[in-house]
C-alpha cells in the first residue's frame, strides 16, 4: 500500500479526468478527501467538507464523519456550501456547531507533549498526527519543507521566514522543530518494509544541514501555518481546535494542489 | 594467461554536486497523506 504513494497518479481523483470540476461550495455532499488533488477553494469549507459525509444520497442525509447518524435530512441532495451556512446559522444545529467547536488536534497514541529535545528518542512506528480534516495544514508544512530543500543546491536561495504576525521563535525551538520534522522524514526509510517497487527508497533529507536562516524560516512558517488554521499555543496545549477559528478564506487553494494538479497547469 | 581486466575510468555514481535534491532525497511532499499529517508534528508546539 505504502508504495502506491509513489505512483504520481495515485492522489488524483479516479474520475477527475472525465467529470467536470465543481467547487465544493456547489458540489453535492458525498465524501470529500482533502488528500486527493482538488482545486476547490475555501480554507474553512475544505475543513468542513472533510468533517461531514452523505449517508443517504436520496434524502441527502448528512452525518459527521465516523458516525452514520444523520444530523440533517434535507430531503434532497445539498451542497457543502449550503450545509456550512446552515450549520453556522440554524438554531436546530447548535449541537453540531458545538461538536465542531471542540475537535481533537492529535490522533494516535497519547504521548507527552515535547517542549525540549529528548535526550534519548525511541523510534516508534507512528508519532501523533493531525486529524484528516487538517490535511491541508499538514500539506502546507510539507510544501514549506520541500521549498526549503532547494537550498541544498543553492544555499543563497530566497526563502523568507515570517517577520510579523507570530510570536518570536527562540533558537531552541528551531532546533526542536527541525528534529521533529526530521523524525518524520526519517520514517520514510521504512526499514522494516523497504519495498518500493524493488528499489530502495531515497534517504531522508538532512534538515540540520540546511543553512541556519532557512531552518529558522521553516519553523517560523510552520508557526504561521498553524495560525492560519486558528491553532496557537493554547490550542496545542489543550489538544483541541475549533472549525470556527479556521478563517473562511474563500479563495484559499492548497499549494500542493496548485503545484501538482493537471487542471492548474 | 590471465584474462585482461579493464578498470573503469568513471565509476557510475550520483554526484551530489550536480544532482538536484529531489534525485538525492525523498521529497517530503510526495509521502503518503498520513505521514504528511505526521510531518506537522502536532506533539511539538507550533
Amino acid at each position: 500500500m505504502a508504495g502506491l504513494w509513489f505512483d504520481p497518479s495515485f492522489d488524483r481523483a479516479r474520475s477527475g479526468a472525465e467529470a467536470p470540476f465543481v467547487p465544493l461550495a456547489e458540489r453535492t455532499i458525498g465524501s470529500f478527501d482533502p488528500s486527493r488533488l482538488d482545486l476547490s477553494p475555501g480554507r474553512r469549507l475544505r475543513v468542513f467538507a472533510t468533517l461531514v459525509h452523505c449517508v443517504d444520497p436520496v434524502t441527502g442525509a448528512v452525518a459527521l464523519r465516523d458516525t452514520h447518524h444523520p444530523f440533517l435530512v434535507p430531503d434532497q441532495p445539498t451542497s457543502y456550501g449550503d450545509l456550512l451556512q446552515r450549520v453556522e446559522n440554524e438554531d436546530g444545529l447548535a449541537e453540531v456547531r458545538q461538536t465542531l467547536d471542540t475537535l481533537p488536534l492529535r490522533l494516535g497514541q497519547p504521548r507527552p507533549l515535547l517542549t525540549a529535545l529528548p535526550e534519548e528518542h525511541q523510534w516508534t512506528a507512528r508519532d501523533p498526527d493531525l486529524p484528516p480534516a487538517l490535511q491541508d495544514l499538514g500539506d502546507e508544512v510539507n510544501e514549506d519543507v520541500r521549498e526549503a530543500l532547494f537550498a541544498y543546491d543553492n544555499p543563497g536561495r530566497y526563502y523568507p521566514g515570517i517577520d510579523a504576525g507570530i510570536d518570536p521563535v527562540p533558537d531552541e525551538h528551531v532546533k526542536l522543530v527541525i528534529w521533529a520534522l526530521q523524525r518524520e522524514l526519517n520514517r520514510e526509510l521504512r526499514p522494516q518494509e523497504g519495498h518500493y517497487g524493488g528499489s530502495p527508497p531515497l534517504p531522508a533529507a538532512p534538515l540540520a544541514q540546511l543553512p541556519w536562516d532557512i531552518q529558522r524560516a521553516v519553523v517560523e512558517r510552520r508557526r504561521w501555518r498553524y495560525g492560519q488554521w486558528g491553532i496557537g499555543r493554547a490550542e496545542w496545549e489543550c489538544g483541541v481546535w475549533s472549525l470556527w477559528r479556521v478563517p473562511l478564506d474563500p479563495d484559499y487553494v492548497p499549494r500542493r494542489a496548485q503545484r501538482l494538479s493537471p487542471a492548474a497547469a | 594467461m590471465p584474462a585482461t581486466t579493464v578498470t573503469p575510468t568513471i565509476t557510475p555514481t550520483t554526484d551530489p554536486s550536480i544532482t538536484p535534491w529531489p534525485e538525492r532525497f525523498t521529497d517530503p511532499a510526495r509521502i503518503c497523506p498520513q505521514q504528511r499529517r505526521e510531518g506537522a508534528s502536532p506533539d511539538v508546539a507550533p
